[in-house]
């Protein structure tokens, strides 16, 4: 009887690193641009779709993968540049527009690729067995890449030029903009990079499951709920609280039922934010 | 300031004038257009249009909401229950639900009045998204995907639901209009929306004002919901997820205009009607309202109802003369 914990405990770690890439895009925004963007998961969205997109065309899985990242990052530098940045000092309203833009996006799949669910091909397939352990071997790529990317993300932020540029911009905008750094251009760019990490967590999450015009709402509701209860702009607060989640998910939906998983992880992450509303490992 | 006073009285006055007349027409409605399509139009558009200004109500001390359909489908799940399943007569179901919603509105305020701007509107967009996951989980009692059905109706008769909805509209509109233009809550609901931190030094209570809009949107929400849901005999998860529900308000609101009360309102019958004149493009149509809104937000700040308050303005100026 062992066995069955460790394999609970491995599929909550494994899902747990998706969903902690899955809000860093949300979390890099949130706390560099300083907006909310409920557009989140029709970014997602559009990943995974555009990822199938470019595999029904007859591109190898990696080269889908790839330019999807890239298409849905480039999507997002246009968006923000032609309808969030003239109102971006009006919170309220772009609030509601990215709400706005997320219906758009998913009522655009919807017309294009129909209601029906789709599936991704994954980058790896098979499933691993052994040490009584039953896994796809998708989802342990995809956790292994989720952690990878994260670790890249919080080395380009700690180490390069850019990267100083961004959390110079974080902390003082208007001191940055008197020291020569170009905000408008740090914000577009912090844009994309965040709307370009959401596609890649779209690309190797979506394959577990699959996929559906209204498939980016759950993401967005959780990766904002991992994104504030992690501790707003700390990467390794995701990464946590990514993990948390995902291990209520697991133990929940195998001791009780998968229905109430979710449920389940969404209440813990709520009293986690009412007990310590600033965030896990938030300043 | 009295010019200023002499030019909201002649604007209210006209506005009167211009409510007053709208009333007739709808009251008038059913006996020039024996419709009944436009007659069901027109009653789904009075129960959004509840539902709508109590989405705005939130707007008038800076608690907006991506999340406004939980209180709209729990009040409807809740009357389903209790009238289909407990029996209990509709009206009084209709009195239990809309009771129930306002205390929930109450009780969770506590989490939700340390979350400001962004997080509030966000929270209550993951309030909605659990609850509908639960209510889909939970299909003992919600009957899951496939909802609630046989929901006792008020009247079968679509006249008397028509009137129904118009008199549970109007007297929505006329008591959140008071509440939030015309009460002593009006200047305090504005200087909490200016700036919330000089409202709060100016010894105004922040907190009393945001529960009692909370309470007022949870409640009224509730109304509409219940109502759509006796209306309609049927729920199912839909009348509580972020899209469409969610999504509907929020575009009523922004083609409306917020922080009018009127606006929104005015906004649900437009977006019910383009949605019954849309019928045969039926796969477009949320696209092309969110399309309407999101380009209503970026060039006409302020939503349809300014243009028709100038409209009103401008023809009550030539009957003067």
């Amino acid at each position: 009887m062992v066995e069955v914990p460790i394999q609970v405990i491995l599929n909550g770690l494994t899902i747990g690193a998706i969903y902690g890439l899955m809000a860093i895009g949300l979390s890099l925004i949130f706390s560099v641009v300083g907006i909310a963007n409920s557009a989140h998961g029709g970014f997602y969205l559009l990943g995974a779709y555009l990822g199938y997109f470019f595999q029904i065309l007859g591109l190898s899985v990696p080269l889908a993968m790839i330019l999807a990242i890239i298409l849905v990052g480039a999507i997002g530098i246009v968006v923000y540049r032609l309808t969030i940045h003239p109102i971006l000092n009006l919170h309220a309203n772009v609030l509601i527009l990215t709400f706005l833009l997320a219906i758009l996006f998913e009522q655009i799949i919807r017309i294009t690729f129909g209601p029906d669910y789709k599936n991704l091909q994954p980058l790896v397939t098979g499933v691993f067995e052994g040490a009584g352990i039953v896994m796809s071997n998708q989802r342990i790529t995809a956790s292994i890449l989720s952690v990878i990317l994260v670790a890249l993300l919080s080395l380009f932020v700690k180490r390069s030029r850019l990267g100083k540029a961004i959390r110079m911009t974080t902390q003082d905008s208007e001191a940055a903009q008197l020291l020569g750094i170009d905000v408008s251009l740090i914000y577009v760019l912090t844009f994309g990079l965040g709307t370009a990490l959401t596609g890649a967590s779209a690309v190797l999450a979506a394959p577990l499951f699959t996929l559906y015009p209204a498939m980016g709402w759950l993401p967005f509701i959780l990766s904002f709920f991992i994104t504030i209860s992690g501790g707003l702009g700390s990467v390794a607060g995701a990464l946590v609280m990514g993990v948390i989640f995902g291990l209520t998910d697991a133990f929940v939906s195998y001791y009780i039922a998968p229905t109430w998983g979710l449920i389940a992880a969404f209440l813990v992450t709520l009293i986690i934010i009412i007990v310590k509303p600033q965030g896990l490992l938030g300043r | 300031m009295a010019e200023l006073r002499l030019k909201s009285l002649t604007t209210l006055s006209s506005f009167k004038a211009a409510g007053l007349i709208l009333i007739i027409i709808m009251i008038a409605v059913p006996a020039v257009l024996r419709d009944p399509y436009l007659i069901h139009v027109l009653t789904l558009g009075s129960i959004y249009a509840v539902f709508a200004m109590s989405w705005d109500i939130l707007m008038y001390t800076n608690q907006l909401s991506l999340g406004h359909s939980f209180f709209f489908g729990l009040s409807a799940y809740l009357t389903a229950v209790f009238n289909s399943s407990l029996r209990i007569h509709p009206i009084l179901a209709i009195a239990l639900a809309v009771a129930i919603t306002a205390l929930i509105g109450l009780g969770l305020s506590i989490p939700f009045f340390k979350l400001r701007g962004a997080y509030y509107a966000l929270g209550m967009a993951g309030l909605a998204e659990i609850a509908t996951l639960t209510v889909k989980a939970y299909s003992d009692i919600t009957g899951g995907e496939e909802g609630i059905r046989g929901i006792i109706p008020l009247t079968a008769d679509y006249l008397g639901n028509y009137y129904i909805a118009l008199a549970v509209m109007l007297a929505s509109l006329i008591f959140l209009y008071y509440i939030a233009e015309q009460s002593r809550f009006a200047l305090i609901f504005r200087a909490i929306r200016d700036d919330e931190i000089a409202a709060k030094s100016l010894g105004i209570a922040v907190h009393r004002y945001r529960l009692l809009c909370l309470v007022l949107g949870a409640a009224f929400a509730g109304l509409g919901g219940a109502v759509y849901a006796t209306y309609l005999t049927i729920v199912n998860p839909n009348v509580m997820a972020i899209v469409p529900t969610t999504a509907l308000v929020v575009t009523m609101g922004m083609v409306g205009g917020v922080n009018t009360i009127i606006g929104p309102a005015l906004g649900a019958y437009l977006i019910v009607f383009l949605n019954s004149f849309f019928r045969v493009a039926e796969n477009i149509r949320l696209l092309a309202y969110a399309l309407t809104a999101t380009l209503i937000l970026l060039f006409l700040p302020g939503g349809v109802i300014r243009y028709v308050m100038r409209g009103v303005n401008y023809l009550m100026r030539l009957m003067r003369g």
